[in-house]
C-alpha cells in the first residue's frame, strides 16, 4: 500500500493530529473512491482526502496544505455530475461529510444554521417539527449536501415556484485560502457593503471552503396535491405546460418524463404507479391554502385535458405522493437498466423554445445511433437530455459528448444555457465561448482572482484558461419595443 | 467651482466633445454627460480614465436622480454624471425583450421602471421592486431598493437573471443571462446589485416576472394603541397559514396586509385575518396596489434590518425615543423599518439613548438612505460587519472593475485597506 507522494510523513502527522485518524484517508485505496464525482468520464488521484469536522479544524488543515504547497479540491458529497469536484492530480481534497450538525433551527426568524456537510433531505426533516422545510430540492437530495448546493447553486422541481438555493442562503462561513474564516451575508434583510454572497453562491468551490450555511425557511403549505397528467405525445405534453403559464397558473412543480424514462421507472424497484401506455407523463405539485390548491389542481386539468391528455390522476395523501415523487426523483437511477452509464445532460433554454431543443437532441442521439430519453423541470425551461451508453466503448464516449455539444450549441443559439443547476465544472468549460466572449470571462478571472489570487481552490475549472476564438458568440437579440 | 474642479470637469469635457457627447447641468447643480449609446459611453468612460489624459473627474451614473443622495453622498463639483436615460433610444420603452410566454423581461438600465411596470401589466405580469416613483430600472437595483413586495417575491436581486455592465475601465461585460435558471459561469450581476454604481454603471438587466394574480385585496386595520402592539399582531398574523399574506407591513399603529392569489383564497383569508385585527377599510385590484406603492415612500429614510423577532423591541424603542409612529414603517417579515430622517434628527438624543443599544444587542444593522445625523452616520458605521477578508476582496475587485478610481464612492470605510 503506498501514501501520498507529495505530503511529508510530518505534514501527514500534523493533519492527523487537527482532524483525527479518520479524517486523514492517505493510503492510496482510501483515496480511490474521491478520483471523481457524479461526471465518471474525468478521474485523477488526489494526494490526500482530509475531513474535517468543524469549521476551526478546516481553517487548520487548509495552512497545513498551504504551506505544503497543495492545492484544494472541497468536495461534499460527490454527486456533482460536471467534474466540479474531480481532484486535480496531486491536489488534496477537503471534503465535508463528517460536518453533519444541524446547528440551530429559529422557527420565528425562519432560519437553519448548518454545518456544510448536512444532508438536503436531512435538513428538511429536521424542520418538520417547526412546521418549516427547505425548499430546494434537488434529485439528489437524500444525498448531496447543503455545502455542494450552495456550491453549485444547485435547483430542483420545487425550485420553479422557490427559486434555486440562491434565494434561500442568508449568509456563509467561509475560509480562504489562508485559512482565515469569514461570514458572508447576514441574517438580516439587508447586510452591509458589496453583496459577496451572490457570487459565493454557484461558485463551484473556486473561491473558499464553504463550512457552514444559514439557509432560510419557508413556511409549509396548509395544503399539497400531486397530479399525474398522462399525454399520448411529448409534444402536447409541452404544449400543455406552456398552456399552463399563459394562463397564469402557478403550480410549485412542473416535471415531464418521457416514455423511455417511464418504462425504466416502471421496471425498476421504484414503480411509480406511472402508465405504460403514455408517451409522456407530466408531474404537477400544487401548494398552498386549501381553496387555493383546489382552484389550481382543477385548472391545470382542465388545460391538461384541453391540451390532449387521456388522464389525469389527483393525490393529497402522503403515500401517494411519495411514491410519484420518488419515480421522478429516481429517474436518473431507474435508466441504468438500460446500460451501465448515463450521460445526464443539463441545459437550459427559453420555455418558448424547449420543444425545439428536444427536436434537435433527437436527431442528433438518432444520427449517432444513441439511446435518448428525457427527464425535465418544464416550469423552468431546464432540460436534462439523457443518452445511456457503455464508458468503456471509446466510440461510443465520442458520439455521447459529440451529441451533447450539439444540444448546447442548439440551447445557445435558441437564446438558453450551458447549464440549468448541474453548474459548469469540468464538463462544459470548453463551451463557455459559446455564451461569453473574452472580456466577459476575464472579468470573471477578476472575481476570481479577487478571492484567491493563487488560484489555490479548484483551479482549471469552469472558465476556460485561454481565450475564446474570435466570433464564438451570438450576440443577443434586441427586439423593438 | 474651485480651480482643481475646473479643471478636472474641463478635461473631461475635452473627451466629450471629442466624442460629440452633450454635457448639460440640471436644477440641482449636476453637470451630467449624455451619451447616445453605451459604445460612445465606453470610449468616454475609457478615456477620461487613461493614463495619457488624466483629467482628474470622477463619474457617477445617474438615472433619474430619485436615489443619487443615498448613492452618492460624496458628489461634488468634480464629479460628473453620466446619463443612463440617455442611452434609451428616445421614444421607447427602454425594453430590449419582453417574450411573456418566458416570463422574462430585458431592458436598459435607463429605463423608467414605472413603464416596465405597465408594459409587463398587460402581458399579465408583475415586476418587482414594486415602488412608486420615477426611478429607473438600473437607478433601483444599483441602489439596492426594495419594494412593498418583498414580503411575497423577496429582494429584488433574488429575480435579477443577468446584467450587462460597463465598468470604470471602459469595459461592457455580461453575466448571467435571459433564463429563470441558469448557472452558467459567476454571478457577476449580483456584485452590482446595491454597488449604488460604483463597480460599473448597468446598461441592461434581464429580469425574472412573477405571473398577476387573480386576486388581490388590499385591508387595513384599525388602531392599536401603540405601534410595537400592531408590530406584535402583524407577527402572529405571519405565523397564520390560513392568512399567508403576501404584502405585511405596520405604517402608524395600523396593519396593511396584501391578501393575493386566486379568488376563493383570497375570500378565506381574509375572514382568518379578522380573527386578528379589526378591519377599517378595504380595496382591490392594481389601484389599491399603485396606492400603497405611493404610501410607503417615506422619502429620506434610515433603514434598520434586524429580524422578525426583533421587530416589536424596536419599534417600542422608537415609540419610547418620542419618535410619532406616522413617521416610521415596518415590514415584520422582511425585519425592515424604515424611519424617516427628519424625525430621528428632531430625537436625536433619544434615539441614541433607546434605539441604539437595541440595535447593537439584536445584532442589526443600519443604513443611511440620504443625510443623517453624525451620532446616526457613525453608529452606521460601528454596526456594519464587513470584516478583513471582504475588505480584501472589495479592494481587489475594485481595482479590477475601476482601475482609475473613476466610480468609486469617497469616505465609504469598506473600501478602504
Amino acid at each position: 500500500m503506498s501514501h501520498s507522494p507529495s505530503l511529508s510523513t510530518a505534514a501527514l502527522k500534523e493533519l492527523v493530529s487537527i482532524v483525527g485518524d479518520r479524517g486523514v484517508l492517505a493510503e492510496s485505496t482510501a483515496r480511490t473512491a474521491y478520483e471523481s464525482d457524479g461526471f465518471m468520464l474525468e478521474r485523477e488521484s488526489p494526494a490526500v482526502v482530509v475531513l474535517p469536522r468543524s469549521t476551526d479544524e478546516a481553517a487548520r488543515a487548509i495552512k497545513v496544505l498551504r504551506r505544503e504547497g497543495l492545492i484544494v479540491v472541497p468536495r461534499g458529497a460527490g454527486t456533482g455530475l460536471t467534474g466540479g469536484a474531480r481532484p486535480t492530480n496531486g491536489c488534496a481534497v477537503l471534503g465535508t461529510a463528517r460536518m453533519r450538525e444541524v446547528l440551530e433551527i429559529n422557527e420565528v426568524d425562519r432560519y437553519a444554521r448548518v454545518q456544510a456537510g448536512v444532508v438536503n433531505v436531512h435538513l428538511t426533516g429536521a424542520c418538520k417539527g417547526h412546521g418549516l422545510f427547505y425548499a430546494p430540492d434537488p434529485s439528489s437530495q437524500t444525498a448531496c449536501t447543503i455545502g455542494g448546493n450552495v456550491g453549485n447553486n444547485s435547483g430542483g422541481p420545487h425550485c420553479f415556484k422557490y427559486g434555486s438555493t440562491t434565494r434561500h442562503v442568508l449568509d456563509v462561513t467561509i475560509v480562504d485560502s489562508s485559512g482565515e474564516v469569514s461570514v458572508v451575508g447576514d441574517k438580516n434583510a439587508d447586510p452591509a457593503g458589496l453583496d459577496w454572497l451572490g457570487p459565493i453562491v454557484g461558485s463551484e468551490g473556486m473561491l473558499g471552503l464553504i463550512t457552514e450555511v444559514t439557509v432560510r425557511l419557508v413556511p409549509a403549505p396548509e395544503e399539497t396535491e400531486t397530479i399525474l397528467v398522462m399525454f399520448e405525445s411529448l409534444d402536447a405534453c409541452c404544449e400543455a405546460v406552456a398552456a399552463m403559464i399563459a394562463r397564469r397558473l402557478e403550480p410549485s412543480a412542473i416535471e415531464i418524463l418521457d416514455r423511455l424514462t417511464i418504462e425504466a421507472v416502471e421496471a425498476s424497484v421504484l414503480r411509480a404507479g406511472y402508465p405504460a401506455n403514455a408517451e409522456a407523463v407530466m408531474l404537477v405539485e400544487v401548494e398552498g391554502g386549501a381553496h387555493e390548491v383546489e382552484a389550481t389542481s382543477a385548472d391545470i386539468v382542465v388545460v391538461a385535458m384541453e391540451y390532449g391528455a387521456f388522464d389525469t390522476r389527483r393525490t393529497t395523501d402522503p403515500a401517494e405522493r411519495k411514491r410519484l415523487w420518488a419515480g421522478r426523483k429516481g429517474a436518473f437511477g431507474a435508466m441504468g437498466r438500460i446500460a451501465p452509464d448515463l450521460y445526464v445532460a443539463d441545459v437550459v433554454a427559453p420555455r418558448s423554445k424547449m420543444r425545439e431543443i428536444i427536436k434537435v437532441a433527437t436527431v442528433a442521439c438518432n444520427e449517432r445511433g444513441l439511446k435518448l430519453s428525457n427527464v425535465f423541470h418544464a416550469g423552468d425551461g431546464n432540460l436534462h437530455p439523457n443518452i445511456s451508453y457503455d464508458r468503456r466503448e471509446p466510440d461510443e464516449v465520442r458520439r455521447v459528448l459529440e451529441a451533447g455539444r450539439i444540444i448546447m450549441e442548439a440551447c445557445v443559439a435558441a437564446g438558453g444555457s450551458l447549464t440549468g443547476e448541474h453548474g459548469v465544472g469540468l464538463e462544459k468549460q470548453g463551451e463557455m465561448c459559446l455564451v461569453f466572449g473574452n472580456e466577459d470571462l476575464a472579468a470573471m478571472h477578476d472575481l476570481r482572482r479577487a478571492f484567491d489570487p493563487d488560484a489555490f481552490w479548484n483551479p482549471g475549472k469552469m472558465i476556460p484558461i485561454h481565450g475564446c476564438p474570435e466570433v464564438q458568440v451570438k450576440p443577443l437579440p434586441i427586439v423593438s419595443p | 467651482m474651485t480651480m482643481d474642479a475646473r479643471m478636472s470637469l474641463s478635461g473631461a469635457a475635452e473627451v466629450c466633445d471629442a466624442l460629440s457627447i452633450d454635457i448639460v447641468t440640471d436644477g440641482s447643480g449636476r453637470h451630467i454627460a449624455v451619451p447616445s449609446d453605451e459604445v460612445v459611453a465606453a470610449q468616454m468612460v475609457e478615456a477620461i480614465g487613461s493614463p495619457e489624459r488624466p483629467s482628474g473627474a470622477r463619474l457617477a451614473p445617474l438615472g433619474t436622480g430619485s436615489s443619487f443622495g443615498w448613492c452618492r453622498p460624496d458628489h461634488d463639483e468634480e464629479t460628473l454624471c453620466i446619463s443612463t436615460c440617455g442611452m434609451v433610444p428616445e421614444g421607447a420603452s427602454g425594453i430590449v425583450e419582453y417574450v411573456p410566454g418566458d416570463g422574462v423581461i430585458t431592458a436598459f438600465g435607463g429605463a423608467s421602471i414605472a413603464e416596465l411596470r405597465n408594459a409587463v401589466r398587460v402581458g399579465g405580469h408583475r415586476l418587482t421592486p414594486a415602488i412608486a416613483g420615477t426611478a429607473t430600472l438600473g437607478g433601483v437595483l444599483a441602489a439596492g431598493r426594495s419594494g412593498i413586495d418583498r414580503c411575497a417575491f423577496g429582494p429584488a436581486r433574488h429575480h435579477v437573471l443577468g446584467m450587462r455592465v460597463l465598468d470604470g475601465g471602459g469595459r461592457i461585460t455580461r453575466s448571467g443571462g435571459r433564463l429563470v435558471k441558469n448557472v452558467t459561469g459567476f454571478d457577476l450581476f449580483r456584485l452590482h446589485v446595491g454597488a449604488r454604481g460604483s463597480l460599473g454603471i448597468i446598461l441592461e438587466v434581464s429580469m425574472r416576472l412573477m405571473p398577476a394574480p387573480e386576486t388581490e385585496l388590499i385591508v387595513h386595520s384599525t388602531a392599536f394603541a401603540t405601534a410595537a402592539e400592531a408590530v406584535a399582531t402583524a407577527l402572529e398574523i405571519r405565523a397564520d397559514r390560513s392568512v399567508a399574506p403576501k404584502i405585511l407591513c405596520v405604517h402608524g399603529t395600523k396593519i396593511v396586509a396584501g391578501l393575493i392569489g386566486r379568488e376563493r383564497q383570497v375570500s378565506a383569508a381574509r375572514r382568518a385575518l379578522e380573527v386578528h385585527v379589526g378591519v377599517s377599510f378595504e380595496e382591490s385590484g392594481e389601484r389599491a396596489m399603485d396606492e400603497l406603492m405611493v404610501e410607503a415612500d417615506l422619502g429620506n429614510t434610515i433603514r434598520l434590518s434586524t429580524r422578525p423577532s426583533q421587530c416589536r423591541e424596536l419599534a417600542e424603542a422608537l415609540e419610547s425615543a418620542g419618535i410619532d409612529p406616522s413617521a416610521f414603517r415596518v415590514e415584520p417579515d422582511a425585519a425592515l423599518i424604515d424611519v424617516r430622517t427628519d424625525a430621528v434628527r428632531e430625537h436625536e438624543a433619544a434615539f441614541m439613548d433607546s434605539v441604539a443599544p437595541k440595535l447593537v444587542q439584536s445584532a442589526s444593522t443600519l443604513t443611511l438612505q440620504g443625510s443623517a445625523p453624525r451620532s446616526v452616520s457613525d453608529l452606521a458605521r460601528s454596526l456594519s460587519r464587513v470584516a478583513a477578508p471582504q475588505r480584501t476582496w472589495t479592494n481587489r475587485i475594485y481595482t479590477s472593475f475601476d482601475p482609475h478610481g473613476l466610480l468609486r464612492i469617497r469616505g465609504q470605510h469598506q473600501f478602504s485597506a
